[in-house]
């Protein structure tokens, strides 16, 4: 834990937070501005919501009836309790918001415990900027209340006590939050796994109280997600059906089938055309193709236009200076994730956040293979894993010293502004 | 009772007590359903019948009918299309309200009240439609109570007066394949 003495902490913790609310409004202002279901699966999405408003479950074999409850049982209250005069798209947008800004509140404080609370909050305060979390929190959908869990399920994993005795005490709420992770995206379901192994390796020198503390972690959680994941199965007849829905669910196939590239090639793994920086839309010339040239500006640009027109000159310029800007976030990531590799003691507590990054990285991975298409190389898939890239980000600023350091939380804040400007919905027009 | 258990009943209480249906009337039903269109059309799906949605037709289609689709066999689609579950069908309904040409001309509709009949648990409401630029038409509205929740839902819509000049409105006064298939075709063909 690095803790450097500095008069101006305060400041730039006030700013960062400042920069935090302004986020918020502009998210906000977001879900009344941006139109109806163009939000990324709306339709589909609204659909589960109105099965739930009705009193109902979705389809399991409906498009995406495969989704777990939570988010739209969710949706359905709000339905029921806001008035007419909130659309219920914006009210569906505002919980996404709400939830993915609780998931940074989780990771502000919890990367405290690695970094200077001015680092915390500026660490924060760009992630709270940052394209792929501003438009994931401008949109309805489940990612960020899976963020929202996720994060706060990973937190807990930074602070597992040594103490034999409270091993269940705290393991419980642990495995519930996974639990809620997995009812609100499939992706959760890697969360339930990465709990369970942090347990077991946390007491490993403790044989029963580690078996205990795993099985504790399997058990809750597996009890809690049975009827849903159970009823999916059942429905369908498939495992596949967890992560992709029965048969007839792909009903999106009049797009999704269409979709370029249609097949792939290790080449595309490799390949980072110069558009990635200077014009971040599928559109471009060799975008369509490249994973990391896709994965990238949909982080630090909306690379699939699917918020920002990328019709427009003026967006197309500044989704470029977002994306040219990434790099400084995307190194000093590199760097602190180095770093923690390299002082694996001193970091020991972010062993099993890294770890489910490392796993969802290459789950994502193997989707874009299994599922040759544009729209499947998508960024937000990685929300879950927002404390360990945080906390790779805050590590890497840590690295910095003296005048770079000033010069790294003021670029990165100045970013954050700006890419919170960019991604102000309407300002084009 | 603790304070938590209070917060819980409370909490319930609102959800699933205080939750009103628009559809206590016919005309509050057509009502709505003017107000939500390309507004907010999530709200538009409770106002709606399964019938409402297997006459308006407008789905999507599978991978595999898109790809059937793609090599020119563009019947089978249509087939499938026309046979789609119900889900498929509200599908294309909430898609079709997110473009923003639909919202433009939806914004420019002038809705004049008409005559509204009643009969038990069914009901006809027929009403004017109109913009700046185009003829008026009619647009009437077969509605019926369901037993089960005494909600008026839209059965099916029937236009007269539609053509060539007003059929965008009157796609999107009730979006349906065929009209959307009208509206592809050449002018000169009208």
């Amino acid at each position: 834990m690095s803790v450097v003495p500095d008069p101006n902490e305060r400041a730039w913790t006030l700013a960062a937070m400042a920069l935090v609310c302004a986020a918020f409004v502009v998210r906000i202002h977001n879900a009344f501005a941006y139109p109806p279901l163009l939000d990324f699966d709306a339709a589909p999405h609204a659909l589960n919501v109105f099965a739930f408003y009705q009193g109902g479950l979705p389809d399991p074999k409906s498009w995406s009836g495969f989704h777990p409850p939570l988010y739209f049982a969710f949706g359905a209250l709000l339905w029921r309790i806001l008035p007419d005069a909130i659309p219920v798209h914006v009210a569906l947008r505002l919980l996404s918001a709400t939830a993915g800004f609780a998931a940074l509140w989780i990771a502000w404080r919890a990367l405290r415990r690695f970094v200077s609370p001015a680092d915390a909050a500026v660490t924060a305060a760009l992630v709270a900027g940052a394209p792929v979390f501003a438009i994931a929190t401008s949109m309805l959908g489940n990612e960020t209340t899976c963020a929202l869990f996720a994060t706060a399920a990973l937190a807990r994993l930074c602070a597992i006590p040594n103490e034999r005795a409270r091993a269940l005490s705290h393991a419980w709420p642990t495995a519930l939050l996974a639990a809620l992770a997995a009812l609100s995206k499939s992706t959760g379901l890697g969360v339930i796994a990465v709990v369970a192994l942090a347990y077991g390796h946390a007491f490993r020198r403790d044989r029963p109280t580690a078996l205990r503390v795993t099985l504790l972690c399997v058990a809750l959680p597996a009890l809690l997600i049975a009827p849903h994941y159970g009823r999916l199965a059942v429905a369908t007849g498939s495992l596949r059906a967890v992560i992709g829905g029965g048969a007839p669910s792909d009903a999106a196939g009049s797009e999704m089938a269409a979709q370029p590239p249609g097949e792939r090639h290790l080449a595309d793994y490799v390949l980072l055309p110069s558009a990635t920086f200077f014009a971040p839309f599928v559109q471009a010339p060799d975008m369509v193709r490249s994973v990391p040239g896709l994965l990238y500006a949909t982080t630090w640009a909306d690379g699939h236009g699917q918020f920002l027109p990328a019709t427009s000159r003026g967006v197309v310029t500044a989704a470029a200076l977002c994306s040219l800007f990434g790099l400084v976030p995307t190194g000093l990531m590199i760097a602190g994730a180095i770093r923690i590799e390299r002082r694996r003691r001193a970091y020991a507590a972010a062993f099993a956040p890294m770890l489910f990054a490392a796993l969802l990285v290459a789950a994502l991975l193997v989707q874009t293979w299994v599922v040759p298409r544009y729209s499947a190389v998508k960024a937000s898939y990685l929300l879950p894993a927002l404390l360990p890239f945080a906390i790779a980000l805050a590590v890497g600023v840590g690295v910095t010293r003296g005048m770079l350091r000033t010069f790294v939380r003021a670029f990165l804040l100045l970013f954050s502004a700006f890419a919170t400007g960019v991604t102000w919905y309407g300002w084009w027009t | 009772m603790s304070a938590w258990r209070r917060c819980a009943f409370l909490l319930a209480f609102v959800a699933f007590g205080c939750g009103v249906p628009d559809q206590q009337t016919p005309t509050a039903t057509v009502d709505a359903y003017f107000r939500d269109l390309a507004r907010d059309p999530i709200r538009s799906l409770p106002l709606l019948a399964p019938a409402f949605h297997r006459q308006h037709g407008l789905g999507v289609v599978t991978a595999a009918e898109a790809q059937r689709l793609a090599r020119g066999e563009a019947g089978n689609a249509e087939n499938a299309v026309d046979v789609a579950s119900v889900d498929r069908l509200q599908l294309g309904w909430l898609a079709v309200q997110s473009r923003d040409s639909f919202r433009a001309l939806r914004d420019r509709i002038r809705v004049t009240p008409g005559v509204v009949t009643e009969d038990g648990a069914n009901a006809v409401i027929v009403v004017q439609l109109q913009t700046d630029d185009a003829p008026a038409f009619a647009q009437r509205f077969a509605l019926s109570r369901a037993a089960l929740d005494g909600a008026w839902r839209i059965e099916s819509v029937e236009q007269q007066g539609v053509v060539a000049e007003n059929r965008a409105t009157a796609f999107v006064a009730h979006p349906s394949e065929s009209t959307r298939r009208q509206l592809a075709q050449p002018m000169s063909t009208h």
